[in-house]
């Protein structure tokens, strides 16, 4: 029964997503990367010389860490929150498919929208940039990347708008800023904390980033590759399994808000 | 069918209800209580959405907070308005249809069969953002009819009607009830509620202040102090004649009127016409100031406290 709900939520939120706004939404954040690799190459920039990556660091700004961070922004994180004010949740809750069911169906909902929002993104950026080699090579690396970051930083912003739910986007908004942007390029163990250490971790690693150039080491991990996709999905699975245990216990009354 | 013991939910220092008992069998039954009295509250722990501090909740023989597989028995309809402005009233109930396990081709019959039932037939395939108060009352309450539940709980399911809705929806209920299954209707207006079924769960301040029939709660009522308005010409004379009688607590003048208070309503309207007769004073209106549920309640609370 479970499951059965948790399609069912998921199948409503993709039919919701295909509304225009949402569309054009998710269109404008598809072609940003694009514009910018579009501009930076109008002014002339080598984006690309030999044995150097500079495309492929834009890429990975642009892509997994500005396209999929900011979707999952938008639609992850203040999942609770909406059905909260918008006295949705209710409805939903009163299920037998218990809520835990219909928050997984939301995060599967808006994991898709990103994935789908990111790889459009990527299609663009590559039919803009044109690799003299290594295109096919680079698109599997950033779309693997892409479904990576939307899994990993999907469940983070769920987890977080569970546990905050009146100030989920603020909240996740200040975490973003200070754990993933500072945090996470402090050449210390401490980065190990932000998810963006092991997104640049792979890419270091498919890319032979490390050692080239020097600056890399210390924000880079030197770890096999499986490693840190393995720990992507552990931790994904495991915030989503938290968040999921959280809004069972949670009492949530639209009269009372987070009671 | 529904069974509280002891029940006890504290939002923080904040008492939602307190000390509340009570056990009914199928059959329709009023929760009334003032705005604020905490029906709502208890609706949620009826239907798990709220877990007790205090006490046990059983519905349908389950705890609704352990155990959602009983929600399949139940259906809900929440105060607060339908949501989804963009989606139709139809897909609404498909969906929560298709949340009750159903499977998409008996989901889409019953929404339409169950949408007809309450009068949405020529709207329900418009979008929610373009329906009236009363459309969308009428859709809340076919999402919670939709799957044939055993127990229907509705928390204030007239507001917004046209009295024509109210009167379909109260017939609805009432055949509801008489088909043998369980109905509780919250409402803060005795009239909605009298409407549907007699049997009452009188609720003040978190409290279950009395249950019964309509019956019992007026005897419950029979020697609370009472006040009743009265606006006639000569009301000083009327004044003397009444304070003469036994009926009569207390007399007073209030906006022009004359606030009469007595602890049995039924015998002063009884002997009135013939304390009248032959004075010539001309009564325009006689009104009772307790017939809102404020002051049943607030009359209740005072017998509660043991303060009448």
């Amino acid at each position: 029964m479970a499951l059965w709900s948790a399609w069912v939520v998921f199948l409503f939120e993709c039919r919701r997503a295909l509304r225009p706004g949402h569309l054009a939404l998710a269109a404008a954040m598809a072609v940003f990367p694009a514009a910018v690799i579009a501009l930076v190459q109008l002014q002339g920039a080598r984006l690309e010389t030999r044995g150097d990556h500079l495309w492929v660091l834009l890429f990975f700004v642009l892509i997994p860490e500005a396209v999929c961070l900011l979707g999952l922004l938008l639609w992850a994180s203040p999942i609770l929150q909406a059905e909260v004010e918008a006295k949705t949740w209710t409805y939903l809750a009163v299920r037998p498919g218990g809520k835990p069911a219909i928050l997984v169906g939301k995060y599967a909902a808006a994991v898709v929208r990103a994935i789908l929002t990111g790889l459009a993104a990527l299609t663009l950026a590559m039919a803009v940039f044109r690799p003299a080699e290594g295109a096919l090579h680079g698109w599997a690396c950033f779309a693997s990347l892409v479904v990576l970051s939307s899994l990993a930083y999907g469940s983070l912003y769920l987890f977080l708008g569970v546990l905050f739910v009146r100030r989920a986007m603020a909240i996740a908004v200040v975490y973003t800023f200070a754990l993933e942007f500072l945090v996470g390029w402090i050449p210390a163990v401490v980065n190990q904390l932000s998810v963006q250490y092991y997104l640049r971790s792979l890419l270091g690693q498919w890319y032979n980033l490390p050692g080239n150039p020097g600056w890399l080491r210390g924000i880079v991990g030197a770890a096999p590759a499986w490693q840190y996709a393995l720990t992507l999905v552990g931790v994904a699975a495991a915030l989503l399994a938290l968040s999921a245990l959280i809004v069972r216990r949670r009492e949530l009354v639209a009269n009372h808000g987070d009671a | 069918m529904i069974h509280l013991e002891h029940v006890t939910k504290l939002y923080g220092p904040v008492i939602g209800v307190n000390d509340v008992g009570f056990s009914v069998p199928a059959g329709g039954y009023g929760l009334l209580g003032p705005n604020g009295s905490g029906k709502t509250t208890l609706l949620n722990l009826i239907m798990g959405q709220l877990r007790p501090t205090l006490g046990t909740v059983r519905v349908l023989g389950e705890n609704p907070a352990r155990r959602p597989a009983v929600l399949r028995r139940i259906g809900y309809c929440p105060e607060h308005d339908v949501p989804y402005p963009g989606v139709t009233g139809f897909d609404f109930v498909v969906y929560l249809l298709k949340l009750q396990g159903f499977g998409g081709r008996p989901a889409r019959q019953r929404a339409e069969r169950v949408l007809q039932h309450v009068g949405m037939e020529g709207a329900m395939h418009r979008p929610m953002g373009t329906y009236s108060r009363g459309m969308r009352q009428r859709t809340k309450l076919a999402q919670a009819l939709a799957h044939e539940p055993d127990l229907l709980v509705l928390d204030e399911p007239l507001n917004g009607l046209d009295p024509i809705g109210r009167h379909e929806i109260t017939e609805l209920l009432k055949a509801w009830i008489r088909s043998g299954r369980g109905l509780v209707l919250a409402s803060h207006l005795l009239h909605e509620v009298e409407a549907v079924t007699q049997s009452f769960l009188l609720i003040c301040n978190g409290r279950l202040l009395a249950s019964g029939s309509a019956e019992e709660v007026h005897a419950l009522m029979a020697d609370v102090p009472n006040e009743i308005r009265i606006r006639c010409d000569g009301a000083g004379e009327l004044a003397r004649r009444l304070i003469a009688e036994d009926a009569v607590a207390s007399v007073r003048f209030l906006e022009g009127e004359l606030v009469v208070g007595t602890r049995s309503p039924a015998t002063l309207y009884a002997r009135l016409p013939g304390w009248l007769e032959g004075t010539g004073i001309r009564v325009h209106q006689v009104r009772s100031t307790d017939d809102s549920l404020q002051a049943l309640f607030a009359s209740l609370l005072r017998i509660h406290r043991g303060e009448a």
